[in-house]
Order: C-alpha cells, then structure tokens, then sequence
C-alpha cells in the first residue's frame, strides 16, 4: 500500500461497515424494482408507462449495489469525507452521534404535541450535547428563545409554524 | 433591444434602494455562511426559500445571488485565517494562503483573494451577458430529444466528475432520481412509490431533501466525529492590503483564473473544484519562483480565487440559459425559479426579460459591494467564528425545522427528514457526493417528461433520441464521460495485476 493509499483510508470503516452502501443501495433497488412490476411499464401509444423509470432506477442501483460490493470485496477503503471541524484521525463518537440523532428524530413526536417553540428547544439541547455541551438547563434555555423568537419572525412572515404553546393551546 | 439596453432595463431595476438593500443582505448573508462551518450556500437558499415567498422574484434572486457570490469570499477568509475550506474550492486558497497567513502575510493573502474574487466575479459577470443571449438564441432549437440529452450530460458529468468515485457518484444520482419519482405520476395520474401514506402523493419536497441530505447530515457526521482541537485563528495586523510587488504578482493569475474559471463552470458538472485546481498548476508552471509555492505563493491564492469566482458566474448561463443546474446550489435556484412559476430556459429572456436582467446587473453591484463588505471587515466576518460550535449546530437544526415544518406541518415529513438525514450521514461516511443527488432529484422529472414526449412524438421509435446531431452529440459525450474513468480503472487494475 502506498503512503497515499494509506493517508487516503485514514479513518476509514471497517471492512463489515463497509457492507451498509451495498446492502443500502441494493435494498433500495430491490423495491424500486418490485414498485415498478405493479405499475404498466409501457403505454399504448409509443409511451413509457409510469412503471417504467421506477424499475429503470431500481435496476440500475440494483448494478450499482453488485458494483460496490465488487469494490467491497477487493479491499476498496472507502475513506470517509473531509469536512470542516471534523478529524478523522479521531475515533468515532457514539455518543455524540447518538445525542445528535436523538435530536434529529425528537421532533417527529414532540413538535405536533409541544409545538414549534418547545419541540424545537428540546432538539436544540441535544444537538448541543452532541456537541459536548454540558450545561442542558441552559441550552434548553437558549433554545427555547431562539425557536420563540423564529417562531414568532416566520408567522409574522406568512410561514405556518402551528399554534405556539402545547396541544393547540 | 440589444445587450446593453438591456442590462441598463436590468440596473434600473438592481440600482431601486429596495433592490439594493435586498443585495446587501444577500451578500452579508452569503459572507457570514462561507465564514461559519456546517452551512452552505445551497442549504441556505433552501431555508430563505418559504421566507421570500412573500417577496417578489426580483427581491428574491437577488438576495439569493448575494448568497451564492458571497459564500465564495467568506470561504476564502476562513481558508487563510484558519485552514479550513469550507468548499471544495477554496481547498487550494487554504494551501498557500494559510501558509502566507502563518509568514504574516495574511493581509496581503486577504487582499489578493478578495480583489481577484472581484476582478473575476465581474469578467465572468460580462462574459454571463454576453454568453447568455446567444446561447439561449440556440436553446431555441431544442425539442424533447435534446433537453433529454442535455439532462443526462448533466447527470453523468455530476456524478462522474465530482466526488471519489464514478460508482458512488452514481449512487447518489440514481437515489435522487428514485426520490423524484415519489408522488404521484403526472402523465398516467397513477401514484408510484408512495406506499398509501397520502402526505408522500405530492411527491418529496426539495427543501425536506436538502435539509436532510446538507444540514441533518452535516449535524450527525460532525458530531460523531468531531475534531477535539481548538481553531487557531492566525491575527493579522494592519489593513488588509497588498504592496506593489504583491500587485505586480496577482494581476496575471486573476485574468488567467478568470480565463480558466468561466469556460469550466458553464460545463455540465464544471463545478470549482476542477478550475482552482487547473488555475492552481498552471500558475505553479508560469511562476518565476516556483519554489514558493507550498509554502506560501500569492500566485497560489491569486489565480485559484479569481478562477473559483469566474466559475460561479460560468454556472448561471446553462442556469438561465436552458435550465441546466450544474452545481448543488444552482439546482437550488432552479427549485425556487420553479417555486415561482418560472422556467428558466430560453423563454425566460424573453418572457421575463426585467427579472432575468435585474438578476444579471445585481451580480455586477453584488460582487462591489462584496469588495467593500470583505476587504477592510475580514476581521470583523472572523468574529463570527466566535460562536460556540454546539449552538451553531443547534441553530443549524432549528432553522431547518422551520424550513421542513413551516411547508406542511405534517410529521411524516418531519420522519422523512430523519430518514433523510440518516443516508446524508452515510454519504459522508464512504465519501459518496451529495450534490448528484440533488441534481437528480430536481432535473429527473424533467428528464422522464421530455424522454416520454421524444418517444410519444416518434411513435415509440427509440431512435428519435439520436436523430437530430445536436442531441446524438450530447449523449455521446455523456456516454464518453461515463465509460473513459471505468476504461482508465480497468487498465490500471490490469497493468497492477501485469506487474504482481
């Protein structure tokens, strides 16, 4: 392996991980594909019916899906991105990923029950402990001005955010 | 009326204190985002996009313009002060300019990079107005066949071109095209993909896409790996400028960046990357101190900006010209031309001639005042940098919730951005490019209308697609595009095995 190849997998998955874009893009083709057999693949008149691009994309990432794990299999390291404040030279949080996906995920409960205001405070804090925050009181605090004060900015804009306070009150 | 007529029509409508004021904003924004991590150009038009419903187009594209301009600066000021890119294109401003920071030349780095920015933002701002009429001129010709062709130039050359690998950049084309595809099918009325949940008939909307492929993804990726090292901002002292001998070296780059720059951005998938790049090397080959660079070149940071910023306004003519995204945030523009009722394409010069002209001066009055925002107050857009990194993801997440809920306040939208989020994070993991996505996404419902008309007009005959020279030459290029890097992998691989 070369110093560039071996720079280049820094930080790279692990060969097992490496397996989830496959199966990804071929579970995803597999559906399109099955989709696409329920709906006419071809009109009468010299058209393409609905079916047909449905099951086109199913195939090909069907192609895509053998195609990586072809690389998968002869060692490509499918090295992960650069991006700004990240490092990956550092092992990968679990909790921090943990924390920031519960944020992202909190909203599809809470914010029809608690509204924008307190449903957004609420992902807020857990992005912020994802991030290594520790004082959840506060960024709770913080994130509730910030989703009052948008809520309050978007509404008088024209942008329905529901009613302010939890349970339509 | 000819060219300038009409880009005077187009300042009379830039130069209304309304208009400028919008610019302005437009270009704070864009600046203040190119300096902070986490959020770009294209997710910010996204969440501006329910704001500016109530604004008129002109308002709108002008401040998104501002956007898109003024990301490209606020970039190059992080790259220099504190080496870290924030897009693709100012990976090589971070190389030497960062370098020239740590030397204590990071005024003069500031300083070439914002006047080279201007000088090329404004070359490639008059080569889009003339470029544009004439090009739209042709478009004229173009019947189904054609733009179908064009459409898969653009979605090879995107995924191809970007990112690490062809098969993966392929991966992200045909997930955008497969999530076009939801909702229900406007030709046959059948609902494809949408699995009896009703809020999934209207289709998957883009700002839900971009929020979750570009913010939430962006959230989950940094969070778990986060770089535990604080950010050294280098200090600079006295005004950002550049002395006689800085001139006498930056002025060549700065045209040939421009000269680089354009042509590469009006490409399909010309993005600007591959022109800093070019701009970079060829720079290296002309310098008479060739030995600098790598350590500190001002002809490093002169000529890659200056061709970054080309690039951007080489992007906009097959934008307004055809109707042709060739990078993440011009297929944002395209969603809110289309937000608007609008078609860009070759009518839209015609059709909405005060827009699109309006549009086109503000770029020249953006780009001045871009100047006079980043070079004396490069200091003052830093400062933004003081914004602990766990309440600027936080925010980053709210302002998306607002972009996601504010459209249908439904949760099954909500559960998509989730779900979205969570494949934007397994992009970054294995390096797979977002932006083919998103070019899938918005151009795919194009491409399967105008495929659909080309065969219904040829009576179901396949061969219409190459019928006319135009579009059997797209399709061959976009053909040579897809098979040349799989050629060249296959040949090393074979010379790899010859040897062992």
């Amino acid at each position: 392996v070369s110093e560039a190849g071996r720079q280049a997998a820094q930080g790279a998955a692990p060969r097992l991980a490496r397996w989830a874009l496959p199966a990804f893009a071929g579970a995803l083709g597999v559906a399109m594909i099955a989709e696409g057999a329920t709906l006419p693949l071809f009109e009468r008149y010299a058209g393409l019916g609905p079916g047909f691009m449905v099951a086109f994309v199913g195939a090909v990432l069907v192609a895509i899906a053998a195609a990586l794990a072809w690389q998968v299999r002869s060692g490509v390291a499918f090295e992960p991105e650069e991006a700004e404040g990240v490092d990956l030279n550092t092992p990968v949080s679990r909790t921090g990923l943990g924390y920031a996906a519960f944020g992202v995920a909190l909203p599809v409960v809470t914010m029809p029950w608690l509204g924008f205001p307190l449903g957004g405070a609420l992902a807020y804090a857990c992005v912020t402990r994802a991030f290594g925050s520790r004082t959840l009181g506060l960024d709770a605090a913080i994130g509730a001005v910030l989703a009052s004060a948008t809520w309050l900015a978007f509404t008088r804009l024209g942008v329905q955010l529901g009613p302010y306070l939890p349970f339509g009150a | 009326m000819g060219i300038l007529e009409s880009l005077l029509q187009g300042f009379a409508v830039a130069l209304q204190p309304v208009n400028l004021l919008w610019a302005l904003v437009g270009c704070a924004l864009g600046t203040a985002i190119g300096v902070l991590p986490g959020i770009g150009p294209a997710l910010t038009i996204t969440l501006l996009l329910p704001v500016t419903v109530s604004l008129s187009p002109q308002a709108a594209f002008i401040i998104f313009a501002g956007v898109f301009y003024g990301a490209m600066y606020g970039g190059s000021t992080t790259s220099i002060l504190i080496n870290t890119p924030g897009e693709a294109g100012s990976m090589i401003t971070a190389l030497e300019g960062n370098k020239m920071a740590k030397k204590g030349r990071g005024a003069a780095a500031l300083a070439t990079a914002a006047i080279g920015s201007f000088v090329a933002g404004t070359i490639g701002t008059m080569l889009l107005t003339i470029a544009a009429p004439a090009i739209s001129e042709i478009a004229f010709i173009f019947g189904p066949a054609e733009y179908f062709a064009l459409a898969v130039l653009a979605f090879t050359s995107v995924s191809v071109v970007l990112g690490a690998s062809a098969v993966r950049g392929l991966l992200s084309l045909f997930f955008g095209l497969g999530l076009a595809l939801v909702g229900i099918d406007y030709q046959s009325g059948q609902p494809r993909l949408s699995y009896d949940v009703p809020q999934l008939l209207d289709g998957i909307g883009i700002t839900i896409v971009l929020c979750a492929m570009f913010a939430v993804g962006e959230i989950l990726y940094v969070a778990s790996r986060r770089s535990l090292k604080p950010q050294q901002v280098i200090d600079i002292s006295g005004p950002v400028a550049m002395s006689r001998e800085d001139w006498k070296r930056s002025w060549k780059p700065w045209l040939r960046g421009s000269a680089i720059g354009f042509p590469i951005g009006v490409m399909p998938a010309g993005g600007s990357e591959i022109p800093t790049m070019l701009s970079y090397a060829v720079e290296r080959r002309l310098s008479s101190n060739p030995e600098e660079f790598g350590h500190g070149a001002i002809e490093g940071v002169a000529g890659p900006e200056a061709a970054n910023n080309a690039a951007v306004a080489g992007v906009m003519v097959p934008l307004l010209t055809l109707g042709l995204p060739t990078s993440a945030t011009a297929a944002v523009m395209l969603a809110a031309f289309q937000n608007y009722g609008l078609n860009p394409g070759p009518t839209l010069f015609t059709a909405n001639a005060e827009l699109v002209w309006g549009i086109i001066a503000s770029l020249y009055i953006g780009n001045l005042m871009l100047l006079v925002l980043n070079l004396p107050m490069a200091k003052l857009w830093v400062k933004l940098l003081a914004i602990p990194t766990p309440h600027l993801y936080g925010g980053i997440l709210v302002f998306s919730l607002v972009g996601v809920y504010g459209v249908s306040r439904s949760w099954v939208d909500l559960a998509i951005l989730a779900a979205l989020g969570g494949v934007g994070y397994l992009f970054r993991c294995f390096s797979v490019p977002v932006a083919p996505a998103l070019i899938g996404l918005i151009l795919g419902p194009m491409a399967e209308l105008q495929l659909r008309r080309a065969l219904a007009i040829g009576q179901g005959d396949p061969t219409i697609l190459v019928s006319s020279p135009v579009a059997a030459g797209l399709l061959l290029a976009a053909a040579a595009l897809l098979v040349i890097p799989f050629m060249k992998a296959f040949r090393q691989d074979a010379a790899a095995s010859a040897k062992a």
